[in-house]
């Protein structure tokens, strides 16, 4: 199978389960299926979103395309070599390309450890031929990189503040030059006024180094203002791919309807104009989906074939994808609203 | 009127530039804590003046531990009292051997033993129990059902069998203390182990490679360094308490050589006499110290896990 | 009379070795039925301000100034007169509902047990009264629910429960404290929805604490900006979002992605928020103002009122524009 020339990442049917124990001696663990068939791939250059609410299974996703979970079935194909056959040592390898930048800022930060510390320690490993004093070298120029005073090399992770602790946890990130960075929910911590500026650090730093970037979030405004395309996980499953411009001016599917009438507009004029029209009923466990579609318990245009039929992705126009069996009807339903209107 | 467009950089600069460049790390919060707890600061000097005291007190003696002093023996209660000018400090005991030497070799051995018995389950029981948390699973399960069968066993009816069959030594004492004294301390780690290995700085080192003994000696093991300070400062206590007992029941220290809880256990035994400085310096010494530790324990603790951030 | 009137309300915390002031003479008013957004971040003081009003301040807080809730101060009340206030006139719903329910007592014994304490009713007409206010929260099945442990519902429905926990005394006013942060996109819609419904069907006045922006434009009547612990700027919610006349009201604006709009670049606030106590000399915003000059430095400014209803605590006249913005 060939790759296209500016895929950099294929993932095919992708599935992860978690076993839970129910409690109790002789009762058997239940199935948590975080992910089920998840195929999707990368462009280079590109930014990825990955769109979704609890229990969706981006977090999960983002860990699985790194190995640091397992996944249970599927490949995650990476520059032509499945990283999910490899064995560890040569996983390692090609960890140096492969970086992530976690939640919670002060948490992915080892207390005991010095920022100088932090952001060599990569280095230590992937890139072993490098002495201490190039090492301390590449050190500088990535904290100038994402904005930090060199002279900070020094200093414990808890005499920063939010904002500065992502920032060394981007350069630790990008000490490498890797190629690919998942981000999962990297402002999510972060007062608003903070969240801007990472958001304009990560756009820099991914023009001047030539980053690819997957972006998880559960804020859509965010993602919207950061992607250029975005995938939208439901359940574990994926429910429609598109472009930004394309998912936002015109979702096809009803989950993602749902999900971009319910972001509040920072614009009390639009808002008043807005009917909020929620979304009834709560996210279902995933030890327990529903049968069919796993949103039509939700989902104003279910019919009885939604329960018996799992719909499949569907290809809707150049790298869109919907996995609804009535797309075309609600589309058609839609348009009749507005010219009747 | 214009604006000036400010960049992210020139911001930043003023913000940190009256910061000094040397980190403060969690040590040094840790320590600034401690201090300003008065009472452990208050027992942990103590501590320092007992030790002191052992080191520098000999110098005064005027007797050996097994030195009789013939004169006073046989009139002890009446001529061994505390006495600056014969030289028996502490006074005498009933076999006529002075009681200040006797103390502070006591006072010695009891450290010993705790400092010793504290270090075998820092050692051992922290690296048993990281590695335990940390790779889970099977290997998990069998190292932790391997402590709770030693965890099981009466060890002190086994040590007191041993040490009767094979006669008192100290080289048994201390093996038969060791093997108990990291148990505990291995589970405590383990635990904190599998709260550390969660932790999204452990993931990050998984990312970037490092191997898994690695992320546990330089990653989980330096942020367990708080709870094992803790519990092996309170681990000293009960060190000296076991080996006390076990001196007391005469099982222990061999003669010549004393810990306080022989001497305790000698002292006790001769109250009827009205001989009570035989029994009130060791147990006071015995008391101060094992106040002083579980003091200072505590003040470790709060010190190390603040609740006014 | 206003519902509730603050005037210079100051909270301060003992700490070992120095006093903290996280609150810096914050007034504002609310009339019945209205909905007031207190919006800020972390550090600004207004969580601090709401739990002041009904006294859950910490062991080691101190609270000055006047809180006068239907012209009665109610500041510094004694515990027991306190506890008449809550619950009865004024109520309060945190962030995590997890944290404020109690996991080994069932719901429906939660809800009794505040409507026995506070009206002294029976335990058949509270139980049935809390089912229905169960059901007001569009909790369907609300005996189902009742019979529950916190454990057993989701995040959502756990809010809800609070809800319906707070509105049981039919209070006149509600502070929600972040309440939907915590929560689902879809889920904090259904909430938002639900507090739009609950102010109008039972006339309740809200304070919604928040830092999300587009909650504040889809519900509050007015707003107070706060930072560092002083409120910056006060007036409707239209005014301040089309006509902001604080630089740091600006900023939030600008650094706020919207869903709907796809800018190539946020113009986010630059700096740190300050720590609470090390403040910069005069104005607390000034090392991150775009718009600051020598005035700034020197001089704290003082919130006034400018326009019948506004008001704003900043030395600079002139217009708030960013000329990068203007493309």
């Amino acid at each position: 199978m060939t790759t296209n020339r500016g895929e950099l990442l294929r993932v095919d049917n992708l599935s992860k389960t978690f076993s839970i124990n129910a409690g109790g001696f002789f009762s058997k663990p239940l199935k948590l299926r975080a992910l089920q068939d998840i195929s999707f791939s990368v462009q280079r250059g590109e930014t990825l979103g990955i769109v979704g609410e609890s229990g969706c299974g981006k977090s999960t996703l983002g860990r699985c395309i790194l190995q640091l979970l397992k996944p249970d079935e599927g490949r995650v194909v990476w520059m032509g070599t499945d990283l999910n056959s490899l064995p560890g040592e040569e996983m390692r390898k090609r960890r140096k390309d492969l970086q992530i930048i976690f939640q919670d800022p002060q948490a992915s930060l080892n207390p005991r450890m010095t920022v100088g510390e932090i952001v060599a320690d990569p280095l230590k490993t992937l890139m072993p031929e490098l002495n201490r004093e190039q090492r301390r070298q590449r050190v500088m120029e990535i904290m100038e990189a994402v904005g930090l005073q060199p002279e900070m090399i020094n200093r414990y992770p808890h005499e920063f503040s939010g904002g500065q602790a992502q920032r060394i946890g981007i350069a630790r990130a990008l000490i490498t030059e890797p190629k690919l960075i998942v981000c999962d929910e990297p402002v999510s911590a972060l007062d608003v006024s903070i969240q801007a500026q990472i958001l304009n650090l990560l756009s820099e730093l991914k023009d001047q180094f030539g980053l690819t970037l997957i972006f998880i979030s559960h804020n859509l405004s965010v993602v919207r203002h950061v992607s250029d395309r975005i995938m939208v996980l439901y359940l574990g499953r994926i429910v429609e791919l598109a472009s930004g411009d394309e998912l936002y001016l015109d979702a096809k599917h009803p989950y993602s309807k749902a999900l971009l009438t319910a972001v509040p507009i920072p614009d009390p004029k639009r808002a008043r104009q807005r009917n909020i029209d929620a979304l009834t009923g709560e996210i279902p466990s995933p030890i327990n989906p529903p049968s069919g579609c796993t949103f039509r318990t939700r989902c104003r245009y279910a019919t009885e074939r939604c329960a018996e039929i799992r719909p499949p992705l569907e290809h809707v126009s150049e790298g869109r994808q919907v996995a609804c069996i009535r797309w075309r009807e609600i589309d058609n339903m839609a348009g009749m609203e507005t010219s009747a209107a | 009127m214009a604006v000036e467009a400010r960049t992210d950089v020139a911001a930043r600069r003023e913000d940190l530039a009256d910061k000094p460049v040397k980190g403060r790390s969690l040590w040094q919060d840790a320590g600034r804590r401690f201090i300003r707890n008065k009472a452990a600061v208050f027992f942990l000097f103590l501590l320092a003046l007992i030790v002191a005291f052992t080191i520098v007190g000999p110098y005064f003696a005027k007797f050996t531990i097994e030195k009789v002093d013939w004169t006073i023996l046989g009139k002890v209660p009446a001529k061994g009292m505390p006495n600056i000018e014969n030289g028996h400090f502490f006074g005498v005991d009933q076999t006529g051997r002075d009681v200040y030497i006797r103390v502070i070799q006591g006072t010695q051995i009891s450290l010993i033993v705790g400092l010793l018995g504290s270090a075998v389950a820092v050692v051992v029981g922290t690296l048993y129990g990281a590695i335990a948390g940390y790779f889970g699973g099977r290997l998990d399960s069998a190292m932790m059902r391997f402590v709770d069968i030693l965890y099981s066993i009466p060890y002190m009816f086994i040590l007191i069998l041993l040490l009767i069959i094979f006669g008192r030594s100290f080289t048994l004492l201390f093996v038969g203390i060791g093997l108990v004294s990291w148990l505990g301390m291995s589970r405590v780690v383990r635990g904190q182990t599998l709260t550390l290995k969660n932790r999204e700085f452990v993931e990050a080192a998984i990312a970037t490679g490092v191997k898994p003994l690695s992320i546990v000696v330089r990653h989980i093991v330096p942020n367990l360094l708080g709870i094992v300070v803790v519990y092996a400062t309170l681990l000293i206590p009960e060190m000296i308490l076991l080996e006390s007992f076990i001196s007391f029941l005469g099982l222990g220290i061999q003669e010549p050589n004393t810990s306080l809880g022989a001497l305790i256990s000698e002292g006790a035994s001769t109250m009827q006499y009205g001989v009570f400085w035989q029994l009130g310096f060791p147990l006071a010494f015995f008391v101060v110290i094992l106040f002083a530790f579980f003091f200072v324990g505590d003040g470790l603790r709060d010190a190390l896990d603040p609740k006014d951030r | 009379m206003s519902l509730l009137e603050v005037t210079d309300l100051s909270v301060g915390f003992h700490m070992p070795g120095r006093d903290v002031q996280v609150v810096e003479k914050v007034s504002f008013s609310l009339e019945q039925g209205e909905t007031l957004a207190i919006v800020g971040e972390s550090g600004s003081g207004k969580t601090q301000t709401a739990f002041s009003i009904v006294g859950l301040l910490a062991e080691n807080g101190y609270s000055s100034g006047s809180v006068k809730f239907e012209g009665r101060e109610i500041l510094n009340l004694k515990e027991s007169e306190l506890n008449k206030v809550r619950a009865e006139k004024i109520a309060m719903i945190f962030q995590d509902p997890m944290t404020s329910l109690n996991p080994y007592i069932r719901v429906i014994d939660q809800l009794v047990e505040v409507l026995v304490q506070h009206k002294g009713v029976t335990r058949q007409a509270a139980e049935a009264e809390s089912i229905r206010m169960l059901e007001a929260v569009k909790l369907p099945d609300g005996r189902n629910i009742a019979r529950r442990f916190p454990h057993e519902c989701s995040g959502g429905m756990r809010q809800r429960i609070m809800i319906a926990m707070a509105l049981l005394c039919r209070p006149k006013l509600l502070i929600a404290d972040e309440p939907t942060t915590a929560l689902d996109v879809t889920v904090q819609a259904q909430m938002l929805e639900l507090f739009q419904s609950l102010t109008s069907e039972f006339g309740t006045a809200l304070i919604m604490i928040t830092h999300d922006l587009g909650v504040v434009a889809g519900l509050a009547d007015k707003m107070m900006v706060m930072y560092a612990g002083r409120a910056v700027e006060k007036g409707t919610v239209d005014e301040l979002f089309y006509d902001p006349r604080h630089p740091y009201t600006l900023g939030l604006l600008t650094s706020t992605p919207h869903v709907e709009e796809r800018s190539r670049r946020l113009n986010p606030i630059t700096g740190s928020p300050p720590n609470i106590e090390h403040l910069p000399r005069g104005c607390s915003f000034h090392p991150r103002c775009a718009f600051r000059f020598e005035q700034c430095f020197a001089q704290i400014p003082q919130l006034r009122e400018f326009e019948a209803g506004r008001s704003k605590a900043c030395h600079y006249e002139g217009k708030l524009v960013y000329e990068e913005n203007v493309a």
